[in-house]
């Protein structure tokens, strides 16, 4: 498919196979060279921690591990020969490439040249799948631009894609510059994710570290701390909190298990307490956070509301835009946070429209609720495949779709409006639609201090959260939680839930409303605004944003490549 | 030389191959019989032996053939079904009829479709793919990717046989036009909402400016090789597949299972479910498959179809049910462990 927004690119046509030193070039490098000194460097005992922690740990054949081995001299034999199996297994896809691309460059003077060599063929041979998310292209190109910069003067013939190195280094280019300025402008597509963030942060840690182009150094690093910088806002103590566009089962009552917070917890806090492989290609590159970011994930001692806007995936059938806007708010204490979206269908299958976190040391820390939408209408919307058999295929690649029970996915009969620490949800479910029945899923470690028709209320340690269902309920045991079932009445149900300290607890008053207007000060609207919040503020389309904390500032401004 | 032309004719009805074979041997007997060499002795020998010449399975003189093609979108496995995995895809080729197999090019990537410029005697083929439009131009011995990042998920690819540099592709999100064999691509569908999920394209074979269109809304029609574009009448929900045959548009699917097609003289509709939104071509009869049977060829009196739930299947309809196109059984014909999404059949000689 066309990937639209036509007019919008703005492409950056730098060649990479001119002069390195063309004045452009040079411009880039004072920039570089003068990005205000913020940085908070991961310490060199961290890296070294990081490092050693992945030598000693047993993965499978894992690219990153295999580096972290290699540079640390750790068990050299047994890396090289998961190396062996990973170059020979004779199928890529861009995890595959990425890892690859990592691999070759952060250990490119420890690697035995017949690797090098092995690699090498591997680009030639290997027929990699590019995928169709917005995380798979960007380890795709990210990949491609950096092999061909390493390989830059092959002939098609010595690639698998039949095309030189210099035309793949410039659709590389082509696609990350277009990339970056969307996401900058209008918001990123596979937002929040607790799982596929990790797989942006590190193909752009690699580019970051290992281009040669100026330009896309500056870019890249520029990126990343775009993506932390929005991670940041929504982090509490290892929790990424809010809406998610996707999230998978096992991260649904807690994305402390995430792939996210492994990289959260090694920017934010200097831990490595979650671990995971590729934090070895971070600890091995030279990139640093700055600090004010480090602060933005910490400084939870007065509430804040964040705005954003991002974008609602590539949209195949059924809708007369590619991508619409998607309306992201959370609310962020010390002790807990709420976050949503408008609701509505943004993203297949693993959408979570919004969720309640609750700072504790406790396992199952998510409060969260949905109505189990299952509908080949969804999936055709998506995906391009014959939509009948796309349900009855799904559950062998995205296991519970179908289910009555399921913990994860969006559903367009669902509206849901949120001002500070109260939400209410709207369901309009009409009686063709398979599940007629909406969960709110509570952890299963909560007191319960009142539960009668209308009102359930449970503290979790220092919060109080009251549940108000609007039409009849049961309270279903399942494993260690409580699945709170809604049946409907006329088609129709909705709940209204707050959550507060336990200190600064009132009654509740069932019958009360949402506060009539948008959070935002008067005379703005939430609609004109990328980001809006006490930490990160951004214009729609602007392509600037400016980072805060107190009286320190960091703009980065991507319409004039700079770093103030 | 009328046995020759014969064989041409009888190409739809039969298997090319055997026919040919017949005629070779028809020959033989005939020049053996009718002996209009007389004495000479050394042009006897050279009969022969370009008759040996001719009989020899390898030879290429005279042996034309249809060669089905089929396109794999993943393994049967079930983790490698849409979104991130296209394990097992790619295209495959059979020159016998289905009996046996071989993948050429890409390995694990999504074949949706595939177009053979039919002059080049199956050297130069497209394949519509996941990661975009493959070119061979050595049947299939290496491969071009033709379209940058822009394009992606090609669902349907149609050569235009006349000018054959002129290519149209369909996509999710729009129909791209190629003037110059695929190095360069535009948008050919400005007529058209956008964004418009186009799953078919095909092209007149009596007239190549005449394209159709299978869309999510409705069937589209250019008589100007894509500049401009209309919807059909009587086409007003999202079409799935359709046939366009030397006679041009002869029957069409809707999302719906509705299928509308020409038959005496004026078009006809039958009401379906979604059960049957899959179009199929039984013995010149139209019919439809369930989800699962997602495509036919034909090669003279064997059918296959394609199968979503794995392989390529050849008809075996038993006598009784021959010639009524209701029932008929089918058996596995290679491939089994793939979901095919497309066949296709170019003749070769």
């Amino acid at each position: 498919m066309a990937h639209g927004f036509h007019g919008l690119d703005g492409l950056s046509q730098i060649n990479p196979y001119k002069s390195v030193l063309s004045a452009k070039s040079v411009c880039y490098l004072l920039i570089l060279f003068c990005i205000p000194i913020q940085l908070t460097a991961q310490s060199k005992e961290l890296k070294q921690n990081v490092l050693r922690r992945i030598s000693d740990t047993e993965y499978r054949p894992t690219f990153s591990a295999i580096a972290a081995r290699l540079k640390t001299g750790t068990k050299k034999k047994f890396a090289l020969l998961q190396l062996d199996t990973l170059l020979s297994k004779e199928y890529g896809d861009m995890f595959w490439m990425y890892g690859c691309t990592g691999l070759y460059f952060s250990t490119k003077k420890n690697l035995p040249a017949a690797y090098k060599k092995k690699i090498r063929e591997c680009w030639k041979k290997f027929t990699p799948y590019r995928g169709d998310t917005e995380n798979h292209f960007l380890m795709y190109y990210s990949s491609l631009y950096l092999m061909s910069q390493e390989w830059s003067n092959l002939p098609a013939s010595e690639w698998f894609l039949g095309k030189s190195s210099q035309d793949i280094h410039k659709e590389s280019e082509a696609y990350l510059n277009t990339w970056i300025n969307r996401t900058v402008k209008f918001g990123q597509i596979e937002f929040d994710s607790p799982r596929y963030l990790y797989y942006f942060i590190t193909p752009l840690v690699l580019l970051s570290e290992y281009t040669k182009d100026p330009a896309i150094k500056l870019n890249s690093k520029m990126m990343l701390e775009f993506l932390l910088a929005d991670y940041a806002a929504k982090y509490l103590d290892g929790n990424f909190c809010g809406a998610h566009s996707r999230i998978s089962n096992e991260q649904a009552y807690d994305t402390r298990n995430s792939e996210a917070t492994s990289y959260g917890e090694y920017f934010f806090e200097d831990s490595v307490e979650h671990i995971l492989p590729d934090i070895a290609f971070a600890a091995i590159s030279s990139f640093n956070v700055p600090k004010i970011i480090r602060d933005i994930a910490s400084s939870r001692k007065e509430p804040y509301s964040i705005h954003e806007i991002k974008r609602s995936r590539d949209a195949l059938r059924y809708s007369a835009a590619l991508n619409s806007p998607v309306y992201d708010y959370a609310f962020m204490t010390k002790d807990f946070s709420l976050g949503s979206i408008q609701g509505g269908l943004v993203q297949p299958i693993q959408q979570r429209s919004w969720s309640l976190t609750i700072n504790s040391s406790q396992k199952d820390n998510i409060i969260f609720g949905l109505h189990p939408y299952v509908s080949e209408k969804e999936l055709a919307a998506f995906f391009p495949e014959e939509p009948s058999f796309m349900l009855e295929k799904i559950e062998g690649v995205k296991n519970g779709y179908t289910s009555e029970n399921k913990w994860v996915g969006g559903s367009p009969y669902e509206k849901i409006k949120q001002c500070k620490n109260e939400i209410e949800c709207d369901y309009d479910i009409p009686p063709e639609e398979k599940y007629q029945h909406v969960d709110i899923f509570l952890p299963g470690w909560g007191k319960f201090l009142q539960r009668d028709s209308a009102l359930i209320r449970i503290q979790y340690d220092s919060c109080i959260v009251e549940v108000a269902p609007r039409t009849k309920y049961i309270l279903i045991p399942e494993s260690k939680n409580f699945r709170l079932r809604l049946s409907l009445d006329s088609g129709k149900t909705s709940y209204f839930i707050t959550c507060n300290r336990a200190d600064e607890f009132n009654d509740f008053d069932t019958s009360s409303t949402l506060c009539a207007k948008d959070d935002m000060p008067e005379g703005l609207r939430k609609e004109d605004w990328l980001y809006y919040s006490k930490f990160l503020e951004s214009k729609l389309g602007s392509g600037i944003l400016k980072m805060k904390d107190g009286t320190h500032e960091r703009i980065l401004d991507f319409t004039t490549d700079t770093i103030r | 030389m009328k046995k020759f032309k014969d064989c041409h004719s009888e190409r739809s009805e039969k298997s090319e191959l055997s026919s040919c074979l017949k005629f070779r041997f028809f020959v033989s007997l005939r020049y053996t019989q009718n002996d209009n060499f007389g004495h000479n002795s050394l042009l006897k020998f050279l009969f022969l032996i370009s008759i040996i010449f001719i009989l020899h399975p390898s030879s290429c003189i005279l042996a034309q053939h249809t060669r089905l093609y089929a396109c794999a979108l993943g393994s049967d496995d079930p983790s490698a079904f849409m979104g991130g995995s296209s394990i097992g895809g790619g295209l495959w080729q059979s020159d016998d009829t289905g009996k046996t197999w071989k993948q050429l090019g890409w390995e694990h990537v999504k074949c949706y479709s595939v177009d053979v410029v039919n002059k080049s005697n199956g050297k130069i083929i497209y394949q519509a793919c996941g990661n975009g439009v493959l070119k061979s131009t050595d049947a299939g011995a290496t491969w071009k990717m033709m379209t940058d990042w822009r394009v992606t998920e090609v669902m349907d690819i149609a050569v235009d046989q006349k000018k054959p540099n002129n290519i149209y592709i369909a996509t999710p999100g729009a129909i791209w036009k190629s003037d110059d064999g695929g190095d360069n691509w535009y948008e050919a569908d400005s007529d058209m909402p956008q964004p418009i999920f186009v799953s078919r394209i095909k092209i007149d074979p009596s007239d190549h400016l005449k394209i159709y269109a299978a869309t999510e809304l409705g069937l589209y029609e250019s008589k100007d090789g894509g500049l401009s574009w209309n919807k059909r009448s009587g086409s007003g929900e999202s079409v799935r597949d359709m046939i366009v045959t030397s006679h041009g548009l002869s029957a069409w699917i809707e999302e719906s299972g509705n299928l509308h097609y020409f038959e005496n003289k004026k078009w006809n509709m039958k009401a379906g479910s979604k059960n049957s939104r899959t179009l199929i071509w039984y013995k010149k009869n139209f019919a439809r498959g369930s989800g699962a049977i997602h495509s036919f060829a034909i090669i003279g009196d064997d059918f296959f179809t394609g199968s979503l739930n794995g392989g390529v299947w050849e008809d075996n309809p038993s006598e009784e049910n021959k010639n009524s196109g209701e029932e008929y059984t089918s058996e596995r014909s290679g491939l089994n462990k793939l979901q095919i999404w497309r066949l296709k059949t170019v003749e070769i000689k």
